[in-house]
């Protein structure tokens, strides 16, 4: 506001006007004049005045009633109001204080008396425009960010979505707005119907660990329903994790996986408070942390080692985040291991430990106190019938010889040049519900095959000169020059045989080069083998066979169904 | 009767430094106006009309308190208050009261301290 403002002076009494409007001038106000009280609203639309000066008995429309309607007229926007009238009417104050009355001027008029009045009033308004300027402000912000949340949390909904996690056996509590207090909790069914779930607390609050929490649960999602092993899966979050997170940004994470025709528990924490495996005598099993949380360390320094432990139906698992070991009661007193333990070592059958620590937290907290950042499971074991789980396919089960099969591939020159055949290679594997357990295996053995057929094989390199930096760029440009003459093909024979003892695959790798004389070196010379990776392929596979004159490998690989 | 009872004196030397010592215009707009109040105030007061009676008192108390005119003050608040009670006795007294302090008061603008003496 630039200068003092206008003020509205309304009194039906000439020589009071004349003298009130004066005093107000010499603050430097302009002033309008208004001699009753239609002529005062009149003047209050036209003039529109910062501040009203109002006598409060007027012929007409009395004071009352104009400070009504001049209050209403303002809106949000603060107008004071001054009433012209002696202290000694209580009456007439308490009727002014209720029409919306800010101050009192009583006669005979004084100019300090008003110039602080018109002072302070001054500074209220400046201040309550300022006020809602803010409050304005902070409601916009408030509502982007609600928008914002709303709309993350309907993309995380869609990534992590909680549907294994309404089986009758499974009892949570988590905040629908967790994602944004860091926990996660994730369930999915594995192909051999086990059912995994994962509870994450990411370090921090709000988008960090919303961003972390993303391609965790499609990780999860991803490799379990493919059929990864939960060590696999750990390990690729890890990576994941380590590679996306700021420094010093992680989660703190439990998977377990449930198998049900096992009636197995395995688990794996890193760095979450010990789940409880209720026994069905009453004994109490921890499931210790004894690792570091996921996104700490590098993948070569990463442990995923889970533990497997016996867990017969009707046996139950605890796990929560620190939430709960945090939730503080009305002197700061957080929850704590040791009561979350009492409670659940002291279960009577049958009682449900999921209820007993929510009940408990809550009388801890006190009413009214929040549970939003809690987030507590409970699984129970069942049989695999309690779990409805669909019945096995017969074909891997029934003694009528299982399945075999045999693909043939072959790549030309042109196809040779231009792609990679391995994802499609691996994506056909993987189709296969037996093969599919076995996926990061079938990988690394394809990879090796491939490479040396073709590198070797076909472009007759050799993968000694990698060995120096310069040597290293120059492989590479002799690849380039040698895939751009090549001729001839690189042909893949997979063959497999399931029945009810294994699952064994055969890939025959053959190239259309020159070959090598493996025989004159096979009396143990492994120099002869250097660079071929076959060194790796005989730590994978059962058999690596070298036939025809060099330029065919052949590799078994055999799992038994027990390993599964 | 003093003049310090009738006038407050320091009531009028802030009016002179509120018109920068020019009172002339003032004073007069409070004659007239006074006059025409004390016409309504007998026509009402006749008429035996309460509410004006109230409104026209407490008008001219006002401008006789910015005046500086206290005693008229303080006769304009009793004949108020009267018209409030509405016992016609007392209104017929206090109205006497009032007209008679206002042709003092009209005496007195034209004396110091309002006027140079």
């Amino acid at each position: 506001m630039s200068g003092p403002g206008r003020v509205l002076v309304a009194d039906d009494n000439r020589v009071d006007r004349m003298v009130l409007a004066a005093i107000v001038r010499r603050e430097g106000y302009d002033v309008a004049e208004a001699v009753d009280g239609h002529d005062a609203l009149r003047k209050f639309r036209e003039f529109a005045p910062q501040m009203v000066l109002l006598d409060a008995l007027m012929p007409g429309l009395d004071g009352f009633e104009v400070a009504r309607q001049v209050k209403a007229a303002a809106g949000e926007e603060l107008i004071p109001i001054i009433f012209l009238t002696s202290l000694t009417e209580a009456d007439a104050l308490a009727r002014a204080v209720e029409a919306g009355g800010d101050d009192f001027l009583s006669k005979p008029y004084n100019q300090i008396v008003l110039k602080a009045k018109l002072n302070a009033l001054q500074r209220m308004r400046t201040m309550h425009a300022t006020m809602q300027r803010q409050r304005d402000e902070i409601s916009r912000h408030h509502a982007h960010l609600v928008q914002e949340q709303e709309a993350a949390k309907a993309v995380f909904d869609n990534v992590a979505h909680t549907g294994h996690l309404d089986a009758p056996f499974i009892r949570y509590l988590i905040s629908p707005l967790a994602i944004f207090n860091g926990d996660v909790l994730l369930a999915a069914r594995s192909p051999a119907d086990d059912l995994f779930v994962l509870l994450g607390d990411f370090t921090g609050h709000g988008l960090t660990a919303a961003v972390g929490a993303m391609p965790l649960a499609e990780i999860f999602y991803g490799m379990t329903e493919k059929g990864f092993a939960p060590g696999e899966i750990l390990r690729e979050a890890n990576r994941k994790l380590l590679a996306i997170m700021p420094k010093g940004y992680f989660c703190c994470a439990m998977l377990v996986a449930l198998k049900f025709r096992k009636q197995e528990l395995e688990f794996w924490n890193g760095g979450l408070p010990h789940g409880s495996l209720i026994r069905n005598g009453g004994a109490v099993t921890q499931l210790e942390s004894r690792h570091l949380p996921l996104g700490v360390l590098s993948d070569e320094r990463f442990d995923p080692v889970t533990h497997v432990l016996p867990m017969t139906p009707g046996e139950r698992l605890v796990l929560s985040t620190d939430g709960i070991v945090d939730a503080r009661d009305a002197f700061g007193t957080p929850f704590g291991h040791e009561r979350v333990d009492r409670i659940v070592a002291g279960l009577s059958p049958g009682m449900s430990a999921f209820e007993a620590i929510q009940r408990a937290v809550q009388n801890h907290i006190g009413g009214g106190g929040r549970d939003d950042d809690i987030t507590l499971v409970e699984i129970t074991m069942v049989t695999p019938v309690a779990a409805q789980l669909p019945p096995l396919p017969a074909r891997t089960r029934a003694g009528d010889g299982g399945e075999d099969w045999c693909l043939t591939y072959e790549l030309g020159p042109s196809s040779l040049r231009t792609g990679n055949p391995l994802p499609l290679l691996q994506q056909v594997l993987v189709e296969f519900p037996d093969l599919r357990r076995h996926a990061g295996t079938i990988h690394t053995v394809l990879g090796e095959l491939y490479s040396n057929a073709l590198e070797h094989g076909l472009l007759g390199l050799d993968s000694s000169a990698k060995s120096s930096p310069s040597g290293f760029t120059e492989y590479y440009r002799a690849r380039a020059r040698a895939l751009d003459s090549l001729q001839g093909f690189v042909r893949f024979r997979f063959r497999c045989r399931i029945d009810e003892a294994e699952v064994c695959l055969s890939i025959a790798v053959t190239d259309s080069g020159p070959g090598f004389d493996y025989r004159a070196v096979a009396g143990g010379d492994e120099r002869a083998y250097h660079g071929r990776g076959l060194k790796l392929l005989r730590s994978l596979c059962s058999e690596v066979r070298l036939q025809g004159r060099g330029n065919q490998v052949e590799v078994m690989l055999r799992w038994s169904h027990a390993h599964v | 009767m003093r003049m310090s009872d009738r006038i407050d004196a320091a009531v009028v030397a802030e009016l002179k430094s509120i018109m920068d010592g020019d009172l002339d215009a003032l004073l007069e707009a409070y004659r007239d106006d006074a006059r025409d109040r004390l016409d309504a105030l007998r026509t009402a007061v006749r008429a035996g009309d309460l509410t004006t009676v109230r409104l026209q008192a407490h008008s001219l108390k006002g401008a006789s308190a910015n005046l500086g005119a206290a005693r008229l003050a303080s006769h304009c608040a009793t004949l108020e208050a009267a018209a409030l009670q509405g016992g016609s006795a007392c209104l017929e007294r206090a109205l006497q009261a009032v007209a008679m302090e206002l042709a003092e008061v009209e005496r007195a603008l034209l004396l110091p301290p309002y006027r140079a003496g």
